[in-house]
């Protein structure tokens, strides 16, 4: 259900950190229904951009607006219309998957909290562990609990940074289907830092390359793949833009 | 902001209680608060029948002048002096760590990002940090009174009068006051050190340099000596360096400021005994007005400490 509308947009996005440069002049559009993956190797500015866009970090120029809220003039009004995960968070492991579900639902401002967590275990088919502590957790289970908080208060925009990192290949692949539901039957516009492009090709619409704070590549996956006919897998079509960007 | 407030300020004080140091230290303490009431009890009943045996032997030995009851004219809540070394060595231990963790486990496990993802403002988030350390640490305090009083019925001859329950209530308040600004630091330097260790080090060396470097440079005494709550007036001794730290440093002196306080409300000295509640507080104002301004200062340093914390600079996550 891909519309016409940006929900992120960003202009002559810039973050520096002391003499380096993070991201440098991103102009950015992601559409309404969209599930984007924002590719590039390490140290290219993808969790910097992220960060600027949940509004937990300011740029040190340029704009970005979420949902139509600007990340840092109007950051509350961004954060009521977004849910996040960020890689390797643990949650707090002495208490139960309900404990931890209720105080983020909370924090959201979710009236009926009993309700909404239910509801959301029963999207993500995660039952009978309500009352289990996260510390007995395996790392699969905890990214569905992070998937559950956020989604709790029913944002319009997914933000999930490396959301498969140290996930087992079943892990990866309840998670992918998770993205696509949520997408699908939630209609949840999605952004999501990956390395994996194999899993781009399996979940994504639409495809960004960054590379050393540049964006150097946008397009649709079906675009992307009619473009470069020649390459039989992203990977290859991966590395031949690295390739080009660095000349 | 109230019910984000609200959330916060409960998910501290659930997450504070399942957490394993903090209730080792927490079981120490108030099983230190029994022994101490304990301690005054078995003190008191073998001193007593010493006593008794002694007078006994003297009648027998045919002596007319018996010497008086010892226990006559100590007050009762003399039995309860040694709280004054708990709340050192053991309260403010407590209070650091749970300062130091109402911090330090959301940046750790990085659960600062997600809250920071929901529509939270940052002075929200503090202040129910402050307010639930607050919450959880008046509780231990009321825990402790109710098993002093509890356990001094048990004590012949040794029931507190009403003027000497409202002392020990305000005893432990102000030692509420004592331990918070130690929680304080704690977390203050839970917030600005890239470190946990540092987070943690940083708290003990100022809780050291308070319970035991800086009341020595005052006085010019042992600091171990100093700890014990039977002292009479510490003397200062008489050469040019400690009189000048004695007189420049004391009033500033946390640590000394609270002993007077606590002294005087657990009658330790005979001056202090039967005075009436305004009196003891009225004589302590200055030390009161101390504690006082030390939590604020804490209390604030944190505060706008947290506001300026970057969440996602924080290197503690490398």
């Amino acid at each position: 259900m891909n519309t016409n509308n940006p929900v992120i947009e960003t202009k002559s996005l810039s973050h520096s950190y002391n003499s380096h440069n993070a991201l440098d002049n991103l102009d950015l559009e992601v559409y309404e229904g969209e599930i984007f993956g924002f590719l590039g190797h390490n140290g290219a500015g993808k969790t910097t951009t992220i960060n600027i866009l949940t509004t937990l970090m300011q740029p040190s120029s340029g704009t970005a607006t979420v949902a139509g809220y600007d990340t840092v003039k109007q950051s509350m009004q961004v954060r009521q219309q977004i849910g996040y995960l960020p890689e390797n968070v643990t949650f707090y492991n002495n208490l139960t998957a309900f404990e931890n579900l209720s105080f983020f639902a909370r924090l959201s401002g979710v009236h009926d909290v009993r309700k909404h967590i239910e509801e959301v275990l029963d999207f993500l088919d995660f039952h009978g562990i309500e009352n289990k502590k996260l510390g007995e957790f395996s790392k699969g289970m905890r990214q569905r609990i992070g998937i559950a908080q956020a989604i709790i208060h029913e944002p319009k925009i997914l933000f999930l940074d490396e959301p498969t990192s140290g996930l087992d290949p079943l892990g990866i692949k309840n998670l992918r289907e998770i993205i696509i539901r949520l997408n699908k039957e939630k209609h949840l516009t999605i952004f999501m830092n990956t390395h994996l492009l194999s899993e781009v090709a399996k979940t994504c619409t639409s495809i960004g390359v960054l590379n050393h704070g540049k964006l150097i590549y946008k397009d649709t996956l079906d675009n992307t793949l009619r473009r470069f006919p020649s390459e039989v897998s992203l990977e290859e079509i991966y590395v031949q833009m690295e390739i080009k960007s660095a000349w | 902001m109230a019910k984000q407030l609200s959330a916060i300020v409960a998910n501290e004080l659930r997450v504070l209680i399942r957490e394993r140091t903090f209730i080792l230290l927490l079981g120490v303490f108030l099983l230190m608060t029994l022994f101490s009431s304990y301690i005054g009890w078995t003190t008191k009943t073998t001193i007593l029948a010493i006593y008794k045996a002694s007078v006994l032997s003297l009648q027998h030995a045919g002596v007319t002048q018996i010497p008086p009851n010892p226990f006559i004219g100590i007050p009762a809540l003399a039995i309860f002096r040694n709280m004054i070394i708990y709340i050192f060595l053991i309260g403010s231990l407590m209070a650091i760590v749970m300062g130091h963790r109402a911090f330090i486990r959301e940046r750790k496990s990085r659960v600062i990002q997600l809250i920071f993802s929901k529509p939270v403002e940052k002075k929200t988030f503090i202040l129910g940090k402050i307010i639930g350390i607050t919450i959880a640490l008046f509780s231990i305090v009321l825990i402790t009174f109710l098993i002093s009083v509890i356990s001094s019925y048990f004590i012949p001859h040794q029931q507190l009068s009403l003027l000497e329950t409202e002392k020990l209530a305000l005893f432990y308040f102000v030692s509420f006051f004592y331990m918070l600004i130690f929680a304080m630091i704690g977390l203050w330097a839970a917030i600005v050190f890239d470190t946990e260790s540092l987070a943690l080090l940083v708290p003990v060396i100022v809780w050291i340099a308070v319970t035991f470097i800086f009341p020595e440079l005052t006085t010019g005494q042992n600091p171990v000596a100093l700890l014990n709550p039977t002292n009479i007036a510490v003397v200062t001794p008489t050469g040019p360096f400690f009189t000048l730290m004695h007189t420049a440093l004391a009033p500033i002196s946390i640590e000394q400021q609270y002993t007077a306080l606590a002294q005087s409300l657990l009658e330790t000295q005979k001056q202090f005994q039967s005075l009436p509640l305004s009196t003891t507080i009225i004589k302590n104002a200055s030390s009161v007005l101390l504690l006082l301004l030390y939590y604020l200062l804490v209390m604030v340093l944190s505060f706008y400490a947290f506001v300026r914390y970057a969440v996602t600079n924080d290197k503690i996550y490398e």
